[in-house]
C-alpha cells in the first residue's frame, strides 16, 4: 500500500455549552446540547476543537461520560499543568459558549450489552470518565453482568463522580475499590499506593472468569496494569486499553 | 510507573483516521512492515508533534503511520503497515 490521501467525511459540529459542573479542584463537566446528535456508544471519544480571538485553532480528544440513554452529551475534562485546551475547558468555558465537536469515534473502547461481562474496569485519574459511560450504560440498559471497579487516584477530593460512585456502591453486582497513590484520611479504609500486581492479583476479578476488561488512564498508568493483567493471566484479546499520556495519579 | 509517558495510543487518532477513510479504523488489525507484528490500531504508538503525529509499532517501535494535516486536509503516509487488502469500507477514489 502507498499513500492514501486526503479528505472529506467527518464533520465538525457547532454544539453549546448547556452546562458546567465542577467535579474536583482539577476537573469540570461540561454539558453539552448537540444538534442531531445521533447518539453514541458507551467508552467512545469526541475531537474537541477551540478557537482563540486571534483565530488560532487547537483541538483534543476527550471521553464521553454520559451514557447513550443520557439526554447531553457529557464530557469531563482534567486541567493539565501546561496544557493548550484543557484549562480553557475547566475554567475559561461557560454556560451558552460554542464549542467545535466531532465525533463519537472509536470502536474499540466500547461495551454494549451483546459484550456481556463480567466487567472489569481499572482507572487511573480521568481515566474514570469512559469508564462511567460503561457503568451507566450498564445500569440503563437494564443489564446485570457483575462489574468490579478498580479507581485510582490522588487524593479524596481528586476522585471523580465521588458521590455518583459512594450512590452507586452496593447496587447489584457492582464492587468498587479504590485507591489513593498521595494523600489520605486517617481513616482510610481504601488502598493506599498504587495498583501493584500483588494488589491485582490479591483483589481484582480473576482470570479464571475470563472479565472483559477496560483499563484507561495515563500512559504509565494503563502500561502497568495491563502488564500486571497479563501476568497474571488474562486473555489479551479480552483487554481492552486506552491511553492518554501524562504522568500516573 | 511515575515517568511521564510522551505516547497516547491509537484511540487518540480515530477523528483523524475517520476523517480520511471515512470508517471507524481503531479496532482494526494492522501488520508492521518491519517486524509483522499484528495489533489493532488502538494498541499503537502515537507520538503528537508539532508537525504531525507518528505512529508506531509497540513491539519493535517502528514507524507504521504518519499524518499530516494541514486545516481540513489530512495525507496519511501508510507505507509502514502491511495490509493484503484495504479495510472495511474505505473509499476506493483516492
Amino acid at each position: 500500500v502507498a499513500r492514501a490521501a486526503v479528505s472529506r467525511g467527518l464533520s465538525w459540529r457547532e454544539a453549546t455549552v448547556a452546562d458546567v459542573v465542577r467535579e474536583t479542584p482539577r476537573a469540570s463537566s461540561l454539558i453539552i446540547d448537540v444538534p442531531d446528535w445521533a447518539g453514541h456508544r458507551a467508552g467512545q471519544h469526541v475531537d474537541v476543537r477551540v478557537t482563540a480571538a486571534d483565530g488560532y485553532r487547537a483541538q483534543r480528544s476527550y471521553s464521553i461520560a454520559s451514557a447513550p440513554e443520557d439526554e447531553h452529551v457529557a464530557l469531563t475534562v482534567e486541567r493539565l499543568p501546561g496544557g493548550e485546551v484543557s484549562p480553557f475547558l475547566v475554567d475559561g468555558i461557560s454556560v451558552g459558549d460554542p464549542v467545535e465537536l466531532r465525533g463519537p469515534l472509536g470502536g474499540w473502547f466500547v461495551w454494549d450489552q451483546e459484550l456481556g461481562g463480567p466487567l472489569l474496569l481499572v482507572a487511573g485519574g480521568s481515566g474514570i470518565v469512559p469508564l462511567r459511560a460503561i457503568l451507566r450504560h450498564r445500569v440503563l440498559c437494564g443489564s446485570d453482568v457483575p462489574v468490579q471497579l478498580l479507581y485510582s487516584a490522588r487524593a479524596v477530593d481528586e476522585i471523580i463522580y465521588r458521590e455518583e460512585l459512594r450512590a452507586l456502591e452496593g447496587a447489584d453486582g457492582l464492587t468498587i475499590l479504590l485507591a489513593l497513590t498521595r494523600r489520605w484520611p486517617a481513616d482510610w479504609t481504601g488502598r493506599r499506593g498504587r495498583f501493584h500486581q500483588s494488589y491485582l492479583d490479591e483483589v481484582a476479578t480473576s482470570a479464571l472468569e475470563r472479565p472483559l476488561v477496560y483499563v484507561c488512564g495515563p500512559t504509565g498508568f494503563v502500561e502497568a496494569v495491563a502488564d500486571g493483567l497479563l501476568d497474571l493471566g488474562h486473555d489479551p484479546d479480552r483487554i481492552r486499553t486506552e491511553r492518554f499520556g501524562g504522568t500516573s495519579p | 510507573v511515575n515517568q511521564p509517558s510522551n505516547w497516547v495510543d491509537g484511540n487518540a487518532i480515530a477523528g483523524v483516521l475517520f476523517a480520511v477513510f471515512r470508517v471507524e479504523m481503531t479496532a482494526e488489525a494492522v501488520s508492521c512492515a518491519a517486524c509483522a507484528t499484528t495489533r489493532r490500531i488502538a494498541d499503537l504508538e502515537v507520538f503528537t508533534h508539532a508537525h504531525g503525529v507518528v505512529v508506531r509499532c509497540p513491539s519493535c517501535h517502528a514507524s507504521m503511520l504518519v499524518i499530516v494535516s494541514r486545516g481540513e486536509m489530512a495525507c496519511v503516509d501508510v507505507s509502514g503497515i502491511l495490509m493484503s487488502s484495504a479495510p472495511r469500507g474505505v473509499a476506493s477514489d483516492s
